[in-house]
């Protein structure tokens, strides 16, 4: 297939083997990774530790290089420095100079930009107020930096190019629960400005609260692959809601119920039903 | 033309290797790279190097640095004030050197390493930075670092050297004030001090050559050497192989066939003995035979005949005076003399010839001199005029004297070394020399004259003590001089060997102009800082492809590897080493296929070891200090270029290099 302009990202056969000194095959982190992600949507990346998540985006950035098959990314093969002026990366921790304050930081990677320095005095103090990090915290090493601080100048620097594809690797690890309310907040309001986001996580909840569509990997394996409203309905399956029950109408229910011929309808409370999804497709993939 | 250019090749392995990796890696692999070259983002990621140095709290060893010099330059011994500043310049450069190549050794070795170990490497390679970019902003960095450490260090040094100048000049100026203090012999010297001070850049007029004979000649041609194998007669011939035929193997073994004769017109006469040392009564009242000793040699001296390969290691007789002596080299040894391909360019051939027997004194006219083809009767004539040296000794070419040698004289001949125009009645000449003296405590003292070649004006003699490797500043009168053409004779009274050097080293130099001291130190601080740039790349070429302490290692191993492949092998003598093992250390009865097996085995190994010495870089090109050491104001030519040529010869393929394995390699753990 030929990778198009109108594809953020699309990879073919991508396998990535990890092997040791002399040569031979150690770990098979990801096989045969078929994906298209298009441009706008955010897409989720979900799967268990060890499964090859961060394998994938370090495939999609050229940190590593594939086995076998290719990656693009708009077009372009992974880790071309062209197609690096239009991409943000939050890597899985903070990994920055721990020398640098938080305001020097950002500037070093607006440089590597070339963003010219009144663009530089403007964007800069912004993207600290966007990521919530205080006058204060500017001035400070980042050696000094608390594990949430460090998320968040991390963010901030994987946005300082005004990405239009941001991969974000684990994101909401590290932050308090206002800040991962902000981060969706936030990955919302790039996918409203057209952008396009790769989130990996584990925090079902987060991706399905903002994930257009995910896919699961398993043992470096893609599992399941669709939107999270088709993924999560289940046709033959009627869920009904109400609040306030008493034991009574539950009772009344029941036997309404059995009068229509469905003498098995379980009552339960729902739950987060991606959690259901997730787990069901690890363990069946673990018996298999 | 092409025809010649595998020789090329073959001749400069290094220079070619270095070029095809420039082309191929920069040109081939990494031109979308270059092209993309930023200079904004490779001064913020060299940026990122300093500030992390800095930061780091590097500045700080400065200080200390400086303390370290301060107790080292209080605590030494020296012998006058000028080497008081020697030995300041000395370790205070020494110091600023060694600091700032340990430090950009060990920074630059674990920079890249540790980035993709905390993965810092992750944020930096998915923005639009090339591999390129990454590598010589990191080289850049580290050249800033040592840039800084280096200014801050030369500001010390220019200022400790001025204060101990300062003081060291009011000092010369007491002992000079004070009555009969100061001998006559080195009041010139002292003088000279107080006037110009200690600190100098000078720029030297260099003797053109160096002549030692056994009495003053009187004529161009009355020139000869003493014998005792104490002097030597050295002349250059240039042999094209095509004009001799080639040896047949099946011939008769006495043919000359691809041999050559060899005409030596040599003179000798006997000398009378000075009366204060007579000969012993027991000697026979006939006169030894008078007998000469030669060597031919090829350029580099990797082969060599002499009077030994032709049955004679005693040396060979000389005949009748007037007679000329024929020496048939045979066609085997002169193979080895010359370049194995029949059709090579013409070789230089060296004819070195010493003699024995001190009742004579031996000369050779260029009259008769030739190397002759048998069959052909060619005959190539010299083409130097021929040399009279000194045997070689310890501190170069060796001068006697006293009583023993009262005529000896060594003659230094300047051609076109004229003075910067100044009104100063005299002018300077520096003589430094080494003394191996006879007896001990006597004190040895030289004379000189100076004699003005375009007309024939004779300067009064002037003396001097000399001290091994110690200044000496002579006030030689304007008139004898100022042609820029003249010879200076000197000769040593006092009962010591004087060992005199020839060339840059020359041990009698003219002062023509003093420069700025501070511009020589600045000279001296950029070779150091070349050099640590040099030092800066290879280290990051190293940690490229391995850990840092195995970079560190590597560095230093090839920072010292041409100079210790030298050390196993001296380049220059020991090429040619296979014969002489076998011939000088193995029993004479050795079968000659062992023989062989030993003499090539011992050749394969010096041959690998030039290899090394040829393509690791030389370091001691990064001379900084002998020069401004000396107050010699530095010449690019000789000094700053050579160091140029090593850095960028060796540096730029190895960054190119560095770029191509970081471009291939996985920067994630
Ligand atoms: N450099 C490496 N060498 C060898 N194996 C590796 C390397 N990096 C990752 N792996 C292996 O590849 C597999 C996938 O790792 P990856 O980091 O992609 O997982 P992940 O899905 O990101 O997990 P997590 O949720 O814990 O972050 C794992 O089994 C891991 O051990
Ligand atoms: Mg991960």
């Amino acid at each position: 297939m030929m990778p198009s302009d109108s594809q953020a990202i699309q990879t073919d056969n991508l396998t990535k083997v990890y092997r040791d000194f002399w040569g031979r095959d150690k770990v098979r982190a990801l096989d045969d990774l078929n994906l298209t992600i298009h441009r706008g949507e955010v897409f989720g990346l979900l799967g268990p530790n060890g499964s090859g998540k961060s394998t994938t985006i370090k495939l999609l950035l050229g940190l590593i290089f594939p086995t076998r098959g290719r990656a693009s990314i708009m077009g372009h093969p992974a880790g071309s420095p062209a197609v690096n002026e239009r991409i943000g990366f939050l890597p899985e921790e903070s990994y920055l100079y721990r020398f640098l304050n938080g305001e020097e930081t950002l500037h070093f990677y607006a440089r590597l930009f070339r963003i010219p320095r009144k663009e530089r005095n403007r964007r800069v103090p912004k993207l600290l107020d966007i990521v919530g990090l205080d006058a204060k915290a500017r001035k400070r090493k980042l050696r000094e930096y608390s594990k949430g601080m460090a998320r968040r100048i991390g963010l901030a620097q994987a946005l300082i190019n005004n990405p239009d594809l941001i991969l974000l690797d684990e994101p909401t690890t590290g932050l308090d629960p206002i800040g991962t309310r902000e981060m969706k907040d936030l990955i919302l309001s790039l996918k409203a400005q057209g952008k396009t986001v790769l989130l990996c996580s584990h925090l079902l909840a987060d991706v399905q609260d903002v994930c257009d569509r995910i896919t699961i990997l398993y043992r470096g394996k893609m599992q399941t692959l669709g939107l999270v409203k088709d993924l999560l309905q289940v046709r033959d399956i009627t869920d009904i809601q109400m609040k306030g029950a008493s034991d009574q109408h539950i009772a009344q229910l029941k036997d309404f119920l059995q009068s229509i011929g469905a003498p098995n309808a379980t009552f339960s409370h729902p739950t987060t039903t991606l959690e259901d999804l997730f787990v069901r497709i690890v363990r069946e993939n673990k018996d298999a | 033309m092409f025809a010649y250019f595998p020789d090329f090749i073959a001749n400069n392995p290094g220079l070619f290797l270095a070029a095809a990796i420039v082309l191929i890696g920069l040109f081939g692999l990494g031109l979308k790279d270059l092209l993309r070259l930023s200079p904004t983002r490779l001064w913020a990621v060299s940026t990122i190097a300093l500030q992390q140095s800095f930061r780091r709290r590097v500045l700080w060893i400065t200080p200390l640095l400086i303390l370290g010099i301060v107790t080292v330059c209080q605590l030494q011994k020296s012998f006058d004030a000028q080497d008081v500043i020697r030995q300041t310049t000395m370790v205070c450069l020494f110091a600023s050197g060694l600091l700032v190549t340990l430090l950009t050794i060990i920074l630059a070795a674990t920079n890249l390493p540790r980035e993709i170990e905390n993965r810092v490497i992750y944020t930096i390679a998915t923005k639009p930075v090339t591999r390129l970019e990454i590598v010589l902003g990191k080289i850049v960095g580290f050249a800033r670092v040592s840039f800084w450490i280096l200014f801050i260090m030369g500001l010390f040094t220019y200022g400790y050297l001025h204060l101990r100048n300062y003081t060291l000049r009011n000092y010369v100026s007491a002992q000079l004030a004070a009555p009969g203090a100061v001998d006559d012999s080195i009041r010139p010297t002292l003088e000279y001090y107080r006037e110009h001070g200690l600190l100098h850049a000078r720029d030297l007029g260099l003797p053109d050559s160096l002549n030692l004979y056994s009495h003053l000649p009187t004529s161009p041609t009355d020139r000869w050497i003493p014998g005792l194998l104490e002097g030597e007669m050295l002349v250059r011939f240039t042999i094209d192989p095509l004009r001799i035929p080639r040896a047949d193997p099946a011939a008769d073994p006495a043919s000359t066939r691809g041999g050559v004769f060899l005409h030596l017109p040599i003179l000798y006469r006997s000398v009378s003995r000075p009366p204060s040392n007579p000969r012993p009564a027991t000697s026979p009242t006939t006169l030894p035979v008078p007998r000469i000793s030669f060597g031919l040699f090829n350029a580099n001296k990797t082969a060599v005949i002499t009077n030994r390969e032709l049955g004679a290691p005693q040396g060979i007789e000389i005949p009748n005076a007037g007679d000329i002596l024929t020496l048939l080299i045979p066609p085997k040894a002169l193979a080895q003399l010359l370049p194995p391909n029949p059709n090579a360019s013409p070789a230089d051939l060296f004819l070195q010839i010493t003699c024995d027997s001190d009742a004579y004194e031996y000369s050779m006219s260029r009259d008769g001199l030739a190397i002759s083809v048998p069959e052909t009767r060619h005959r190539f004539l010299p083409v130097t005029d021929i040399a009279f040296a000194g045997r070689d000794g310890a501190y170069g070419q060796q001068l006697r004297g006293g009583s023993d040698a009262p005529n000896r004289v060594a003659l230094y001949r300047f051609t076109n070394q004229k003075p910067h125009p100044t009104q100063a009645p005299f002018r300077l000449f520096e003589v430094r020399l080494g003394v191996e003296r006879l007896e001990e405590d006597a004190s040895s003292y030289i004379t000189l004259d100076f004699l003005n070649r375009d007309t024939g004006q004779l300067a009064p003699t002037i003396q001097t003590s000399v001290e091994t490797n110690r200044s000496v500043y002579l006030n030689v009168p304007a008139s004898a001089v100022d042609s820029g053409n003249f010879d200076v004779i000197i000769k040593t009274p006092s009962n010591a060997w004087l060992g005199l050097r020839d060339g840059p080293l020359a041990s009698l130099k003219f002062v023509k102009h003093d420069q700025s001291f501070a511009l020589n130190l600045v000279k001296s601080l950029f070779i150091i800082w070349l050099m640590s740039l040099l030092v800066t790349i290879i280290a990051i070429f190293a940690s490229t492809f391995l850990s840092w302490p195995i970079a560190v290692v590597l560095t230093v191993v090839v920072l010292s590897g041409h100079w210790a492949a030298q050390q196993v092998v001296d380049v220059q003598s020991s090429t040619g080493i296979g014969r002489q093992i076998v011939n000088d250390l193995m029993p004479r009865d050795i079968d000659p296929a062992s023989a062989r097996a030993v003499s090539s085995s011992v050749d394969a190994l010096v041959y690998t070891l030039n290899s090394v010495a040829a393509i690791l870089p030389d370091i001691s090109q990064f001379s900084a200090i002998q020069e401004i050491q000396q107050g010699i104001a530095i010449s690019p030519a000789v000094v700053i270029f050579p160091a140029l040529q090593v850095t960028f010869g060796f540096g730029l393929p190895l960054l190119v290099l560095a770029y191509a394995f970081l471009k291939y390699k996985e920067v994630a753990p």
